[in-house]
């Protein structure tokens, strides 16, 4: 077995790769540049996710999550959750309704996933 | 009585009406539930008082490609049998795991719980175990002041475990059977067993001993009760007047050999908080001297909607703490959480006190296969007898139905915002090389109806035989998910009620 760094690239990109990204709502993932992010207007419940007390912990996850490249379709999907109540409750009705997305084994909200992605990405960006 | 057969008193011809072969969990139960009857009682147990590597060696064997633990040492062959270091978990099976079901391939016992439920409360008693309270979660819960982890009435269910002290049956029973009328023979082994003429009644027993010549023995009916693995064996070289052994008809002696798969590293749950039902839900409790373990299942209503084998799982060891001011663990292990960082964040995202970590234990039920099984081999103890081979299979399916089944449960901890849990997304890739076991031999001399597919008919009976009879979890149809021993001692204690109606006159 190769080294940890390897083998948890190896399971990120087996667990959130593809077939996670898909049913996140994206496209074959790898196709979307990362500066994309960056590009697009955040909206205001996006913006919000900055100052979550757990902003840090996401950006930390998120940075677990990406690396491929991630898809056109997360900043609308990640709205969508969002909304109207926002990031906590987001994540309550993804709990209740058994909403997962695997992340080295890990199970986490998809809502938390999402929001994860995006503060990562936004942040390398900033 | 006891005797040792290396030097049995001299005298008339050896003969019992009752010849129980193997002092264990099962083989001591029938003796004690049939003696002082009037019977003429043989528990025949072919190790002494105390574990020896002479006794242990007659249980050697070899293993197919699936790991396993050594054979001679994965029971014990001493007076006690294996109860002499079992670990004393405690589970009647479920309703639902006697039953037939079109997604299990050879399911359906020819009994139903109906059938063993007026022999467990009996089987609790000898076992050192307190009223049955398996499926009390609730009111258990509430008597120890916890709360329940999961919401009740959901896909998965928490239910108990009870710890036996655990009663070792070769000391707790030992002055009882010394006193009694039952005939017990230390230090012999069973090598073969002789039939009548018609093949269908059994006649007499051979018995080897160390340093002397094998004696006979004339039986009126037999009992086999040497274990999952020994069971089979014995059927099998008792091939001196049937080719191919006793009860081998159909070439199902030590087929469908089915153990509960253990595999301990392959989740880890993240328990949020010390309020939401710590210590409770994730360790031992007692409610007054009873010792109960919480173990979370999937409901029977949900096994048969989703068409899923039975899975229990336990929360054993505390693992690493996080503290949210670090924001890391005390501890880490890679290989059974995967990469610290994202440990880290989840257990950042999912609360804001203290937080520990659990590993996780499972056992899970397996679909009976026909390659999964027991066979002898060319190589010969030294009292002639073929030794077995162990060639268990694993099967994918059943790792499937598992890892759904966390799944499931993950889902509940979530929904009552209880725990985290992670699965290794390399379970499956792991499954063969890192999977343990409960050390439970089932199914090698399966239950049934239709003897193609099974040995014995619903009493434990071998099919075709007047009097030759099996007690332990060879009987097992399908494993289900609990620990075997409370089960073996309630078909035990139903074959004793069985036997007392043969020699009833
Ligand atoms: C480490 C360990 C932990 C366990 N923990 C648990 C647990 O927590 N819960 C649970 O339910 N189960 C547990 N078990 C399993 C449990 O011990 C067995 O299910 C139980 O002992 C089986 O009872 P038995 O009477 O069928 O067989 P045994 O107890 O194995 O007794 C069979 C007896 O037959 C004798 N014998 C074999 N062949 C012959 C022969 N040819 N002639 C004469 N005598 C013979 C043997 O010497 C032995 O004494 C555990 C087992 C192990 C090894």
């Amino acid at each position: 077995m190769s080294g940890p760094t390897d083998r948890s690239w190896r399971v990120t990109r087996r667990t959130l790769g593809l077939s996670a990204l898909a049913a996140l709502g994206g496209t074959a993932a790898g196709t979307w540049p990362r500066w994309a992010f960056w590009r697009t207007a955040a909206g205001a419940s996006l913006a919000a996710l900055a100052s979550l007390p757990q902003a840090a912990a996401l950006r930390a996850l998120g940075a677990r999550i990406v690396g491929e490249g991630m898809d056109q379709g997360l900043e609308a999907r990640l709205e969508a959750k969002l909304a109207p109540d926002g990031y906590d409750a987001a994540v309550a009705r993804d709990r209740a309704a058994g909403r997962f997305v695997t992340v080295d084994g890990w199970r986490v909200p998809e809502t938390a996933a999402l929001a994860a992605v995006w503060l990562a990405s936004a942040g390398q960006s900033r | 009585m006891f005797l040792d057969g290396r030097t049995p008193p001299g005298g008339a011809a050896l003969g019992a009406d009752l010849a129980i072969i193997g002092a264990g969990a099962a083989g001591i139960t029938l003796a004690r539930a049939l003696a002082g009857r009037g019977l003429k009682i043989a528990l025949i147990e072919s190790g002494g008082l105390e574990w020896s590597e002479a006794a242990a060696d007659l249980g050697a064997g070899s293993l197919g490609e699936q790991h396993y633990g050594d054979l001679a040492y994965v029971r014990l062959r001493q007076f006690g049998g294996t109860t002499g270091h079992w670990g004393g978990w405690c589970r009647e099976l479920d309703a639902i795991d006697f039953e037939p079901r079109d997604f299990v391939p050879l399911s359906g016992w020819p009994i139903a719980k109906s059938d063993l439920a007026p022999f467990y409360p009996e089987a609790q008693s000898i076992l050192q175990l307190g009223p049955a309270r398996y499926d009390d979660f609730a009111a258990v819960a509430a008597e120890a002041k916890a709360e329940a982890p999961i919401a009740p009435g959901g896909d998965m269910e928490a239910v108990l475990f009870e710890f036996s002290p655990p009663t070792r049956m070769g000391e707790v029973y030992r002055a009882e059977l010394e006193q009694s009328d039952v005939a017990v023979w230390l230090n012999t082994t069973v090598s073969d067993i002789r039939l009548s003429d018609d093949l269908t009644t059994v006649t007499g027993l051979v018995l080897s001993r160390d340093g002397a010549p094998p004696l006979a023995m004339a039986v009126r009916h037999v009992v086999a009760a040497c274990g999952g693995l020994s069971n089979p064996q014995l059927l099998l070289n008792a091939d001196s007047q049937v080719a191919g052994g006793i009860g081998n008809a159909h070439d199902q002696v030590g087929r469908c050999f089915a153990e509960h798969p253990i595999v301990e590293t392959f989740a880890a749950i993240l328990a949020l908080g010390p309020a939401t039902g710590a210590p409770f839900a994730f360790r031992d409790t007692s409610v007054g001297n009873r010792r109960y373990r919480p173990a979370f299942q999937p409901s029977a209503a949900a096994r048969r909607a989703k068409g899923r084998l039975s899975t229990l799982v336990t929360i054993n060891e505390p693992g690493p703490a996080f503290d949210p001011a670090t924001g890391g663990f005390d501890r880490w292990d890679e290989a059974r959480l995967g990469p610290q960082a994202t440990g880290a964040a989840i257990a950042a995202l999912s609360g804001a006190g203290p937080l520990r970590l659990h590993y996780r234990s499972a056992g899970f039920e397996t679909r009976p296969n026909p390659d999964s099984r027991v066979t002898l081999t060319a190589a010969r103890d030294r009292f002639g007898g073929r030794r077995i081979k162990l060639d268990w299979r694993l099967s994918d399916a059943d790792l499937d139905d598992y890892l759904a089944n966390l799944e499931d449960l993950g889902r509940a901890f979530a929904a009552a915002g209880t725990a985290v849990i992670r699965i290794d997304p390399e379970a499956r890739a792991r499954y063969r090389a890192d999977t343990s076991w409960g050390h439970h031999h089932m199914g090698t001399t399966r239950m049934g109806d239709d003897p193609r597919v099974s040995v014995c008919d619903g009493d434990g009976r071998v099919h075709g035989m007047a009097n030759l009879w099996i007690a332990g979890s060879s009987l097992f149809t399908t494993p289900g998910a609990a620990n075997p021993t409370l089960t073996i001692v309630a078909l035990a204690l139903r074959l004793a009620d069985r036997l007392k109606k043969a020699f009833a006159p």
